[in-house]
């Protein structure tokens, strides 16, 4: 009996097992992310106003926002919602460490500008949803130079978060200064929110 | 009792394989929801823990997971950022490092003191930061938690050298007092000259001394 069931059972229950593992990996790695809640975006934007930035100081073990957060940054955040029409950021980033970086809901990097030592990179960008690009002036009619970068944003909310490098204690202040000059609210072209 | 003694061999027979098929049965469901469930959730995460050569790449101590915070990350590498919940910038510009062991593959504790030993890095913006097992920063009385390319102090050679002790150290000190298993995360930021593609050159962490 024992060898008829190590024959025939045992073997049957062992691969019908490997192939539920093959199938509860891979159900467990995709669902992970969905499971996790609240998610670094979460736990960020739960306390922001939309379409504002917030200045905040360099983390520290009470003021952490996420894990692994950058403790040598301080950050200028912005809850961004283009669901009432396309939202501006304006943004300077004066050296190398300094970084603009857009994320949407699923905490997905989607844009990111770095700052360049010896040179002052200022971000004008126009945020809009997907499939609103009829709003926007057609591209040849863009103005160059120093004209807005259209950003098409996956989701109608998202995060900006613009990093500011503390490059010593006495560059706190100054960093500070630079960040809070930075905006981020809806365009003046704004069509009225719908309740 | 009379009666029951001379019950028909055949049936108790088929009682005994009836049994046996029914403890078999139940044995190669359990041996099977055993296999299925530990082996797909204990897989998963090992995959999304440790990584794998199709989605980190892995430098001594350090390991880096190139798609981190990229729209086109693959599923292990998004369930890692999730499960740990940090919003990394995008893998295109910054590279990160995380380290969980020292040279020798111990495992960092802050019973134990580290040195960190690096060189080249001169271009572009690196910081260097120590984080408990959760990520979170370690509390300290000098509110130090990291340095970066324009905060360390260098060797008239070039090269850097960081203590990673509980008490303070001259130099480079990074305070790890009460944190338990530690994390040293290495980010660059348009930086790595003198890096290797695969991690070469990355600073040594050699364990100093234990408690």
């Amino acid at each position: 009996m024992m060898r008829r069931w190590f024959d025939g059972g045992l073997i049957t229950a062992i691969l019908a097992g490997l192939v539920g593992a093959g199938i509860v990996h891979i159900a467990t790695t995709f669902a992970t992310p969905e499971l996790l809640h609240p998610n670094a975006f979460e736990r960020i934007v739960e306390h922001l106003p939309r379409n504002s930035l917030v200045v905040t100081g360099a983390p520290g073990p009470e003021t952490q926002l996420v894990s692994y957060q950058e403790p040598d940054m301080h950050f200028a955040l912005c809850h961004y919602d283009v669901s009432g029409g396309p939202v501006v950021a304006r943004v300077v980033l004066p050296s190398s460490g300094w970084t603009l970086a857009l994320y949407s809901p699923a905490g997905d990097n989607f844009y990111v500008m770095p700052g360049r030592d010896q040179r002052v990179t200022t971000v004008n960008a126009v945020l809009v949803a997907a499939g609103e690009e009829t709003i926007l002036p057609p591209t040849d009619r863009r103005v160059r130079g120093a004209a807005p970068t259209y950003i098409e944003v996956p989701a109608a909310t998202g995060l900006m978060v613009v990093r500011g490098a503390i490059k010593g204690e006495s560059y706190r202040a100054e960093v500070d200064v630079v960040l809070a000059q930075a905006s981020c609210g809806p365009a003046n072209n704004r069509r009225p929110q719908v309740e | 009792m009379a009666i029951a003694s001379h019950a028909p061999p055949v049936r108790s027979g088929r009682l005994r394989n009836a049994l046996a098929a029914a403890i078999g049965f139940i044995g190669n469901l359990g041996l099977f929801a055993g296999i299925a469930l530990f082996g797909g959730i204990g897989s998963s995460w090992y995959m999304i823990e440790f990584g794998s050569p199709l989605t980190s790449v892995k430098a001594g101590p350090w390991v880096s997971w190139p798609a981190a915070g990229t729209p086109g990350a693959d599923p292990y590498t998004r369930a890692r950022m999730a499960r740990h919940g940090s919003l990394p910038i995008s893998g295109t510009i910054a590279r990160i490092w995380e380290a969980r062991t020292d040279n020798s593959g111990q495992r960092l504790h802050s019973s134990c003191d580290y040195a960190v030993v690096g060189r080249g890095l001169n271009e572009g913006w690196w910081t260097i930061a120590v984080y408990d097992d959760s990520g979170r920063l370690i509390p300290n009385p000098a509110d130090r938690y990291a340095f970066n390319s324009s905060t360390i102090m260098r060797s008239p050679d070039g090269s850097f050298h960081i203590s990673l002790a509980r008490d303070a150290r001259p130099g480079n000190w990074l305070p790890t007092g009460g944190a338990g298993r530690i994390t040293i995360v290495l980010t660059l930021l348009e930086a790595g000259d003198g890096l290797g593609s695969d991690g070469t050159g990355l600073p040594q962490i050699e364990r100093v001394t234990c408690r």
